[in-house]
């Protein structure tokens, strides 16, 4: 860094004999630096790189955390659809038709099973999936809960004509949560046969998501519970899924509101309803989360 | 001599399997009934006297322990049967009260089976067990008790009581804090795996300590210092391993 300085010449004339001449010549030369050499300028410069540098950092670490909650948000989504209560059951289900003899059914249900771990598997790894395959694994998953509870679960999934299944994609497995809860609390309690019903809506540019059972409604199932275990298990779901809205917010500067109510009719509980609007928009092309 | 059993599981398909499981491998065994909830287990017992219940654990209505605490003494023994329950089954673990995880592998069901028609002439203290049991399934704050069974005896001891465990082959030698010691069919592994999550720590192949009885560790010699003044060896392999789980134990 420089700063200004003075450089003085004196000088005298002289011959070869010794004559020096009385008189001096003077010469001041004030030198000062350029701007880009002046102290004001360097601290400038420091600035604007730290400023620059620490933007980027942000930027970045935005980025990373952002990430980061997503990765962690599909962890522990991926240790609730790989719920073991639901893994373990289907196995015994699987196991009976093994020691009764129906090896078919069993062969059956074994391969399903394995395909739906795959797609659960492969679906965590992204941050969106197309609405056919996400409808191929909530019908697998439903098959074989169906085979648990022995069938007498009506399931539908209504998909409005104006979607593309194939080009729209969607976060994995929103609804698995609400289809577990509909059947653990709200059919398995009921009397009447379960009736489930999943449907896609499509309500300017965004997806509704709807899940309707005609269980005993949450309240009641609510106030059923004792095993405080499946308890936890049903309020962490919701909170994850509460989580990935949230996120999805942010992501899309949107507000997504989120149902989750009893149906009543005529002042009696029909069920229970949960219902959401995901946007469609550049963000929901499949991206691979990098692993 | 054969032993009526009754098969509770809310689950028609977990009912088959094991009601298939247990005509094809334990023909001494007859299932008397099979009920889907607590309610109906309790008139089906009622009716006719199983000597075992296959309890399921989680089911809509009430849970398998709710069943139990209907009848004081329990007239039957209990094996549970559960997909998964991490709490439960450490309870359980803890009480000495047998379980079978599903799907039920053959080996398990056999080895239970056997086990139930050794203990069925002998006069047990089941319902002490399920008392244990219940004890430990309430808040995690409280005292949790273990239940140790000698050929003889069977002692509920409160965990924080334990100070060590030793290997003895097969067996396991668990000395109190009033210095007795009972001798224990398991192995130290078992008691390993019921033990750490109340603050105990596999120090060596045949040491397992209660950290809160812990005084010292002398680290040139790699041994640690009891309340009871016994000195028991920390093997070099697990010394990190101590050291993390006593500085997370303080």
């Amino acid at each position: 860094m420089s700063t200004s300085w003075q450089l003085y010449f004196k000088m005298r004339t002289g011959d070869a004999y010794g004559n020096r001449s009385d008189q001096e010549a003077r010469l001041l030369i004030n030198v000062v630096p350029a701007w880009w050499q002046r102290w004001w300028f360097y601290l400038l410069l420091i600035l604007v790189i730290g400023g620059f540098v620490g933007l980027i950092w942000f930027l970045r670490m935005r980025d990373v955390k952002m990430k980061w909650q997503n990765t962690d948000l599909n962890q522990q989504l991926l240790r609730l659809q790989m719920n073991p209560h639901f893994i373990f059951n289907s196995l015994t289900s699987i196991q009976n038709y093994i020691y009764s003899n129906q090896t078919h059914l069993a062969g059956q249900y074994l391969s399903d099973f394995a395909r739906l771990i795959r797609l659960i598997l492969e679906n965590s790894r992204h941050e969106s999936i197309s609405l056919e395959k996400e409808i191929e694994t909530i019908s697998l998953y439903m098959e074989l809960q169906k085979l648990r509870f022995t069938e007498k679960i009506d399931f539908s999934i209504k998909v409005d004509p104006a979607i593309d299944t194939e080009i729209t994609y969607v976060p994995p497995m929103m609804a698995q949560p609400f289809l577990e809860n509909a059947l653990e609390h709200g059919i398995k309690n009921s009397f009447r046969d379960g009736v489930i019903e999943v449907s896609y809506t499509l309500v300017d540019k965004k997806i509704r998501f709807e899940v309707r059972d005609n269980g005993i409604g949450i309240v009641t199932s609510k106030s059923l519970k004792t095993d405080d275990q499946a308890d936890q298990h049903e309020s962490l779901s919701i909170a994850i899924c509460r989580e990935r809205i949230q996120l999805l917010e942010r992501k899309t500067k949107t507000r997504i509101p989120f149902i989750l109510d009893e149906i009543i009719e005529d002042g009696v509980v029909k069920g229970t309803r949960v219902a959401f609007e995901v946007p469609l928009k550049g963000s929901f092309v499949s991206k691979n989360i990098k692993a | 001599m054969s032993i009526k059993a009754l098969i509770v599981d809310d689950e028609e398909n977990s009912r088959k399997a094991l009601l298939n499981m247990l005509q094809y491998y334990c023909k001494d065994i007859e299932v008397i009934g099979q009920a889907e909830n607590i309610t109906n287990a309790n008139e089906l017992i009622n009716e006719h006297n199983p000597d075992v219940v296959f309890l399921d654990i989680q089911m809509p209505g009430g849970n398998g322990f709710e069943l139990l605490k209907k009848f004081k003494p329990i007239p039957f023994k209990v094996i549970f049967v559960t997909a998964f329950d991490h709490f439960a089954l450490r309870a359980i673990k803890l009480s000495a009260v047998d379980y079978l995880l599903k799907p039920v592998s053959p080996k398990e069901l056999i080895r239970s089976v056997s086990k139930l028609e050794k203990q069925m002439d002998v006069e047990d203290l089941f319902d002490k067990q399920i008392e244990t049991l219940e004890d430990n399934l309430q808040t995690d704050r409280q005292v949790k008790k273990i239940i140790l069974n000698t050929s003889t005896t069977m002692h509920v001891i409160k965990i924080n009581e334990v100070i060590r465990c030793e290997a003895d082959e097969n067996y396991t030698r668990v000395i109190k804090e009033d210095g007795k010691a009972v001798l224990v069919a398991k192995t130290l592994k078992e008691f390993d795996e019921m033990l750490s999550p109340f603050g105990f720590c596999r120090i060596h192949q045949s040491h397992l300590i209660n950290l809160s009885h812990v005084i010292t560790f002398e680290k040139s010699g790699g041994i640690v210092i009891l309340t009871t003044k016994e000195r028991v060896p920390v093997s070099s392999r697990r010394k990190e391993f101590f050291l993390s789980a006593l500085q997370h134990h303080v």
